[in-house]
């Protein structure tokens, strides 16, 4: 079931690859010219320059569609390993229902925040 | 006075004991740090050349499928668009990506003076390094991938999750208006249809009772997954132009209105690591279509050969070609549009059909 080989090949990978492109920026930061000056390493503009801070207060539809993110990411996960489940049990009604009773609540939740109109991204944000 | 320092001393004491103890408990009988350490044990002592060697195997061709998949691009729009193309350098314009990469590689790397130079150099390094992770699990014949875990489907889905945190930190980190937004946009945008894709994964597994890629392609031989799962790959279909934020849903780098997106201030090797990381991942989107949907390396008109890679790859230039037909074709959506089609349309109707899947064996 648990292989420690297969873990250690994915992760090799990654560092593999964390490496590779760390050499090749330096790479490319030895091999070019640097020439920095101060108008170069300004921030982009359209020709003028800045007043406030870049971090302006945000849309609350972005905060609101993370949290509902968060609570399904974890419903996924949970979900995952029920393949297995239904694999290995053989009556398997149980895993089943249960199963349905929480797609049930989940997708009631869900239809009672869509008709709290809190997924409509055109009209703006309306305070409970 | 010192009735206080007294107190402070015994709760700092007290405190750090438990925290000891607390430490002491983890390494002792925790099992993911146990198995974190044996995997690191594994990686330090054990020979992993045959492995390292693995790793360029695989790079080298990816590498270069990648480069000419933007040759491509280039080439088909300017087809469509009724235009040359790049036909300059070599035959037909053919070393032309060759040429870009060397350009970029001797270009100035420029940093902006108000970024934060760690996470600024991070996160297109995180990109490129993720999108050549998953490549490890993808299995591109009878053989298998490098390393084939039972799991191998949850694997592509938490590495292709954790791709959000490049785009992430390098609209943080360059401390640019335009990347900032861009990036909030293509965040949202990302874990949006992430939630589809993995409502897609849980129903394909759910009905095939495997979460290996491989068991996957072969369950496949008496009829594709398209046709029982017809639905769930158009859901797929469109969710993987999402998630690599493509056209028609490339809302994070609309040009009118946000210059480039996320990736507006960088230059030369450190924006090649990010275009490179995108276009992999695009192919990874292909493949992972083709071995989910479209039966893997299982043949076409019934014309099996020894050569099985051929069928494979033939699929996954199929949707690397829809890719660019679709930028060339469609218009940009608008962002509630974007946000209705997955949440009020696809989720809906992915809740419907996992509690069908649940209630009728397949």
């Amino acid at each position: 079931m648990y292989e420690v080989q297969e873990f250690s090949i994915i992760i090799l990978y990654l560092m593999i690859g964390l490496i590779l492109a760390f050499v090749l920026v330096k790479i490319s930061q030895l091999l070019a010219f640097q020439t920095p000056d101060i108008e170069k390493l300004s921030q982009y503009e359209c020709g003028f320059q800045h007043i406030s801070d870049i971090y302006s207060p945000l849309d609350l539809h972005f905060f609101r569609v993370c949290i509902l993110f968060l609570i399904f990411d974890v419903e996924l996960s949970l979900l995952f390993p029920f393949s297995f489940f239904l694999d290995v049990y053989e009556p398997d009604w149980y895993v089943r229902i249960s199963l349905l009773i929480f797609t049930f609540f989940l997708a009631l939740s869900f239809y009672y925040e869509t008709w709290e109109e809190m997924l409509d991204w055109t009209r703006p944000y309306k305070a409970m | 006075m010192l009735k206080n320092s007294s107190i402070t001393i015994f709760r700092y004491s007290i405190s750090f004991l438990i925290s000891l103890i607390f430490i002491i408990y983890i390494f002792f009988f925790s099992n993911i740090l146990y198995n974190l350490q044996k995997i690191l044990y594994t990686i330090l002592t054990q020979g992993y050349l045959e492995d390292v060697i693995e790793f360029f195997a695989t790079f080298l061709p990816i590498f270069i499928s990648v480069i000419y998949f933007t040759h491509s691009e280039r080439k088909v729009q300017a087809a469509i668009q009724r235009r040359r193309g790049p036909n300059v350098i070599s035959f037909w314009g053919l070393l032309q990506p060759f040429a870009d990469g060397v350009k970029l590689l001797f270009k100035e790397t420029i940093y902006p003076h108000q970024a934060g130079a760690f996470l600024f150099f991070a996160a297109p390094m995180l990109t490129f390094g993720l999108s050549l992770v998953n490549w490890s699990v993808v299995p591109m014949s009878f053989n298998g991938p490098a390393s084939d875990p039972e799991f191998s489907l949850l694997v592509v889905y938490a590495v292709s999750s954790f791709g959000v945190y490049g785009i992430f930190l390098a609209g943080w980190a360059s401390n640019s208006r335009y990347s900032f937004f861009g990036a909030i946009r293509a965040i949202i945008q990302l874990i949006s249809y992430e939630i589809a894709m993995g409502f897609v994964y849980v129903i394909l597994s759910i009905n095939l009772r495997t979460l290996r890629l491989s068991d996957i392609v072969s369950r496949q031989e008496e009829h594709w997954n398209i046709l029982p799962f017809f639905p769930l790959a158009f859901i797929y279909l469109v969710t993987m132009l999402a998630e690599t934020n493509r056209a028609p849903f490339d809302l994070p780098e609309s040009e009118g209105e946000l210059v480039a997106g996320y990736n507006l201030e960088y230059t030369s090797f450190v924006f090649s690591l990010f275009f490179l990381g995108e276009y992999s991942n695009m192919l990874l989107m292909s493949s992972l279509m083709s071995i989910l949907f479209l039966g893997g390396w299982l043949p076409l008109f019934g014309i099996s050969s020894n050569f099985s890679i051929f069928w494979l790859a033939f699929k996954i230039v199929f949707f690397a070609y829809l890719y660019i037909l679709i930028r060339s074709v469609y218009p940009r959506l608008r962002y509630d549009q974007l946000m209705y089609l997955c949440w009020n349309i696809f989720l809906p109707y992915l809740l419907i059909e996992l509690s069908l899947s649940l209630i009728i064996d397949h």
